[in-house]
């Protein structure tokens, strides 16, 4: 059951990566990633969200479109400084590794692409790609992180984080209804 | 005490106490916001009485009536705020933040 948890997960980040499931070798298995790393992945994850709300708020006429970037950057920040002071009492620097790195990359072209649009369209590619990211990075951090997370502060945090990041796909999707 | 000083005191009494009676009638009341959800998310208030948010969550939220005829205002992580209801105060309200939090008063 663990692993099956497991690989839904791995797939469902590979479809936000843009990545064909054979791509995923041993060594590219998100559950093998230390608490370090994972915690680098999730620091990454939420930059990535922020840099999408800046573009929302750089783009978007939308008033509802506003809101919700704004409260993404608000809440992501905060859940950084938390990381960050966590951290730094635990004495600790993140580890870079082939999932922050997928991320990124796949968010730089996703940044491009909506980069390109405007108006409805815009409004609708944004609030879709808020919803499928949500959904993944949530569905990770539920089934493949938090089991394997060793420092007990840090499971609390990302146990926090969830609910916090399950609460943004709600509002995504309502959005994404709004949008339509 | 002469007769008019008994009936000063009286008087003055009588103010003291009727200005008090409304003061110590009001309630205050306590309202947590944990996990994304404002903890009870209905009270028992009317004017007079005074609600106090505290925010246990480690993102900002606020508690803001529906018609925005009232509003806390942002409430950081550990952080208080404390309002007093006028009778003007409509029962609804939300999170400005995150809209799916609800509550009553």
């Amino acid at each position: 059951m663990f692993e099956k948890l497991i690989s839904f997960s791995a797939a469902g980040l590979l479809v936000i990566l843009n990545l064909a499931p054979g791509a995923v070798s041993a060594a590219d298995d998100p559950a093998e990633l230390n608490d370090l790393e994972i915690a680098h992945v999730a620091y990454t994850a939420d930059n990535i969200d922020i840099r999408y709300a800046h573009l929302a708020l750089a783009i978007s006429e939308n008033p509802a479109i506003h809101e919700f970037a704004e409260t993404m950057i608000r809440d992501h920040t905060a859940v950084n400084e938390q990381a960050l002071a966590l951290l730094a009492k635990l004495d600790a620097t993140p580890q870079d590794n082939f999932l922050s790195r997928s991320l990124k990359k796949d968010s730089d072209a996703l940044v491009d692409e909506m980069s390109r649009l405007r108006g409805a369209a815009f409004d609708r590619r944004y609030a879709e790609n808020e919803l499928a990211y949500h959904h993944a990075v949530n569905d990770l951090v539920e089934n493949a992180f938090i089991p394997n997370i060793e420092n007990a502060e840090v499971k609390t945090l990302f146990e926090a984080g969830l609910g916090i990041f399950k609460n943004h796909e709600q509002h995504a999707a309502a959005m994404v209804d709004q949008v339509r | 005490m002469k007769l008019p000083s008994l009936l000063l005191l009286t008087v003055v009494v009588l103010i003291a106490t009727v200005s008090l009676a409304p003061a110590s009638l009001a309630e205050e009341h306590v309202v947590e916001i944990r996990d994304f959800a404002f903890i009870p998310e209905k009270i028992s208030a009317r004017p007079g009485d005074t609600i106090t948010w505290i925010n246990r969550d480690i993102v900002p939220h606020t508690a803001t009536a529906r018609d925005h005829g009232w509003d806390t205002g942002e409430i950081k992580p550990n952080g208080r705020t404390t309002l007093e209801i006028s009778p003007r105060f409509s029962r609804e309200y939300f999170c400005n933040y995150h809209p799916a939090m609800r509550g009553a008063l």
